[in-house]
């Protein structure tokens, strides 16, 4: 079957054997995803959870000449708000089905819907979303998307979101970008390729898109980055690129996979470019496909030098780190910590899978016993294994550092630090010396009352991880 | 996108109209002429391939999902009659979850399984039931799945309006990659007035009858040994009415969007009829008609 032939792509539970709960030492993971069967973990109780809608509206949100309808009760749109907060400029409605309509269907409101905001502001796309109550009704958006692409001349795509086809959030990436791909880019495998490389970058964080432009500008090389930040003619033109590079190997995978697999743009398979290291390998494998290997590498030692002025005497040595944040990226931090002489001291990151074996057998033979925590918003179970733990340090986004902060633990939010790139080693090192020379407020929060029982800090940390049984 | 593999049809009817017993003799009739078929049951009774396969069990797609997490095609199919490949779909326990559903669930795990890579059909047919044509229900020819859909209804005023229903949904799915409508297929013709009446209902919604199948004993019989008419009494004149619908199903591509009657419409319609039905039963003789 053709690639894109399906309304969504298959869950990455399917896919890539996605875990959303574990926990373990680094070495059993490395041993449990070198067989051919993983067992689904499941949680028998979760503070919160992510949502697929989440992470699909994250990636139209970057598509600036579009109009995101969220098609469903007005609930459903709590979703959007999420990435107001966020701070995305982003277009976005909700059709707010009534009872009514979700008995009745409500293509004609969609309809209505999708006329109405073309009139008011010509955008380049429209983008429908769906959600569990379209789902579960089988309600038509399919010839709505058929009538009006064609009345109104104007791409209109479809994203079968479902709320429930998958457990882990990430899987929302895939679905958008499967509508992406399907709609905008054509059949042609045999596109005329032109000179330009894709710099695929999903959910990153503004200054982390530009430095890496930076570089990869400095060694001449020209670019269409995708989908953040882009335009649905850039999306259009990535099928001829030369090539396709990503900001992480997590989030764009689907979209590097299918632009490789359907559409001949070779996908260079890397790392993130975190760390002096990390960024060097980075540079060298995009350069070493184009044939210019050495101008990489000239540029990685005058970037490697620079930063080792910068950072001057500033050492990790006896610092211990725990690690909290979206796969890759912790993958990524924990080798810039290590690079900083620093040791870390576990991780929770936020699924596992086939994608990050390479990490984990890299690791199983470094540092076998270090402890993986696989959880999307468990903070109660995180905050356990803290303080059993007492790490000198917390690396995380912003969810729940304040509860980390009250532990005690001088806490770095990630949330809003770039840290790709050469530059993004010293922005780091800097926001650490900080956090580590000003450990008193944290103290003084220690001093409060913990939310928790002791009850469950004397509870295993895997108390609600099961493995899943038929 | 890539070529679908073989021909899929959907094949729908209101629910008991002999819809299941049409499909697995069509799928025999199929088989017999040396194409590899597939026929899926995509009803929650989950009875569509029960004579094809001798009346032994075959565990559901859906009951299959339940209990295992993952699912091999052997676990959910059974070479039937003729090599026919037999699949049900099944459905939630009675009383709870979402039928419909069901199906989208089903159908799905079907492409997931590569099933008609693998298996390389010429022919898949869905067999579906007619009588809810939800959201759920109509997946096999909304979804592009189906490339053409065929009705099968008798002479009673209920299968007639379920048909009607499947145009409808037919009608409005069509246009954007939907299955278009093959024909009709009049089932249980006993009454001497069933032909014209089916056939009026089909000119009227623009379409066509595509096969007359007698109400005959020898598929009764043959359904009571758990076998299709084309195995069981493969001379018999009824195995010959299915070979002849199998054989238009494949040499006639003609397909149609229908245009379903409105309910006033099809009152005025099933009035007329009756009072024609009335009227030859009762012997009543016009002024200036000619005897």
């Amino acid at each position: 079957m053709s690639l894109l032939r399906a309304k969504a792509p298959r869950s990455r539970e399917k896919r890539l054997d996605t875990l959303g709960a574990w926990l373990g030492p680094v070495s059993a993971a490395s041993t449990e995803f070198a067989g051919d069967e993983i067992a689904q973990r499941i949680r028998t109780f979760a503070q919160s959870s992510n949502d697929d809608l989440l992470y699909a509206l994250r990636i139209l949100a970057g598509i600036r000449d579009s109009v995101t309808i969220i098609h469903g009760p007005r609930g459903c749109a709590a979703a959007g708000l999420y990435h107001i907060a966020a701070g995305c400029n982003t277009r976005w409605f909700v059709t707010n089905l009534d009872e009514r309509d979700t008995i009745m269907g409500a293509d004609r409101k969609l309809r209505k819907s999708v006329v109405a905001l073309y009139r008011r502001y010509h955008p380049a796309v429209v983008f429908i979303v769906g959600n569990p109550v379209i789902a579960i009704n089988n309600d038509d958006i399919q010839s709505v998307v058929e009538e009006l692409h064609e009345e109104l001349e104007l791409p209109i795509v479809p994203v079968y979101v479902t709320g429930f086809s998958s457990q882990n959030a990430v899987s929302g990436y895939d679905t958008a970008l499967h509508s992406l791909l399907k709609y905008l880019s054509g059949n042609s495998a045999t596109a005329l390729k032109n000179e330009r490389i894709n710099l695929l970058s999903v959910a990153e964080h503004p200054q982390d898109r530009k430095d890496a432009q930076n570089l990869l500008k400095q060694l001449g090389i020209g670019l269409n980055v995708i989908p953040d930040d882009s335009t649905i003619d850039q999306f259009r033109l990535a099928v001829s690129a030369r090539a396709s590079i990503p900001l992480s190997p997590d989030a764009p995978e689907y979209l590097g996979a299918i632009l490789d697999k359907k559409y001949g743009v070779p996908l260079i398979n890397v790392l993130r470019p975190v760390g002096v290291e990390g960024t060097g390998r980075w540079l060298k494998s995009i350069a070493t496909f184009l044939g210019n290997e050495e101008a990489a590498e000239e540029l990685h030692e005058i970037k490697s030098a620079e930063i080792a002025l910068q950072l001057g005497d500033f050492s990790l040595k006896g610092i211990k780190t725990y690690i909290s944040l979206s796969s890759a990226n912790a993958f990524s931090v924990l080798d810039l910590l290590e690079e900083l002489g620093g040791e870390v001291a576990g991780l929770t990151i936020t699924h596992l899978d086939r994608l990050h074996v390479g990490h984990l057998n890299e690791l199983a033979l470094r540092n076998p016993s270090l402890q993986i925590h696989v959880s999307d918003g468990q903070a109660f179970e995180e905050i356990s294994i803290l303080r059993k733990l007492a790490p000198d340090l917390y690396l995380g986004d912003a969810t729940h550092l304040g509860q980390v902060a009250r532990l005690g633990i001088p806490v770095v939010s990630l949330e809003s630090l770039a840290i790709v790139g050469y530059s993004g080693v010293v922005r780091l090192a800097r926001r650490i010396k900080t956090a580590l020379a000003n450990s008193s407020y944290g103290l003084s929060l220690a001093k409060v009352n913990s939310p928790y029982q002791d009850a469950w800090f004397r509870r295993s940390h895997n108390w609600h991880i099961k493995q899943e049984v038929k | 996108m890539s070529k679908k593999i073989g021909k899929h049809i959907a094949i729908y009817g209101k629910g008991g109209i002999g819809k299941s017993t049409t499909t697995s003799n069509i799928s025999a009739a199929l088989a017999e002429s040396g194409y590899r078929v597939i026929q899926i049951g995509c009803d929650p009774k989950s009875d569509s391939t029960t004579i094809l396969r001798g009346g032994n069990d075959l565990p559901t797609v859906l009951d299959t999902l339940r209990e295992q997490s993952k699912v091999r095609i052997e676990d959910i199919s059974a070479v039937g009659f003729g090599g026919v490949l037999c699949i049900e779909a099944g459905g939630p326990v009675p009383g709870v979850g979402c039928a419909g559903r069901g199906i989208n669930a089903a159908v799905e795990l079907l492409q997931e399984l590569k099933i008609f890579e693998e298996f390389k059909p010429d022919f898949v047919l869905y067999d579906v039931l007619g009588d809810v044509v939800c959201g759920g229900f109509a997946v096999p020819i909304r979804d592009g799945l189906a490339d053409r859909a065929f009705v099968v209804t008798s002479s009673d005023f209920m299968a007639i309006f379920a048909a009607n229903n499947l145009f409808k949904a037919v009608n409005k799915y069509a246009l954007s990659g939907g299955a278009r409508l093959g024909g009709v297929i009049a089932n249980s013709i006993l009454a001497a007035y069933a032909p014209a009446l089916i056939d009026d209902f089909a000119a009227k919604t623009g379409t066509q009858v595509i096969g007359y199948v007698p109400r005959s004993l020898v598929v009764a019989q043959s359904e009571l040994y758990g076998k299709t008419v084309i195995e069981s009494v493969p001379q018999s004149e009824q195995a010959q009415v299915y070979r002849k619908l199998a054989k238009y199903i494949d040499e006639n591509e003609d397909s149609v969007i229908p245009k379903p009657l409105n309910s006033p419409e099809l009152k005025k319609w099933a009035r007329e009829w009756g009072d024609r039905i009335f009227e030859v039963e009762t012997g009543v003789v016009h002024e200036m008609a000619s005897i």
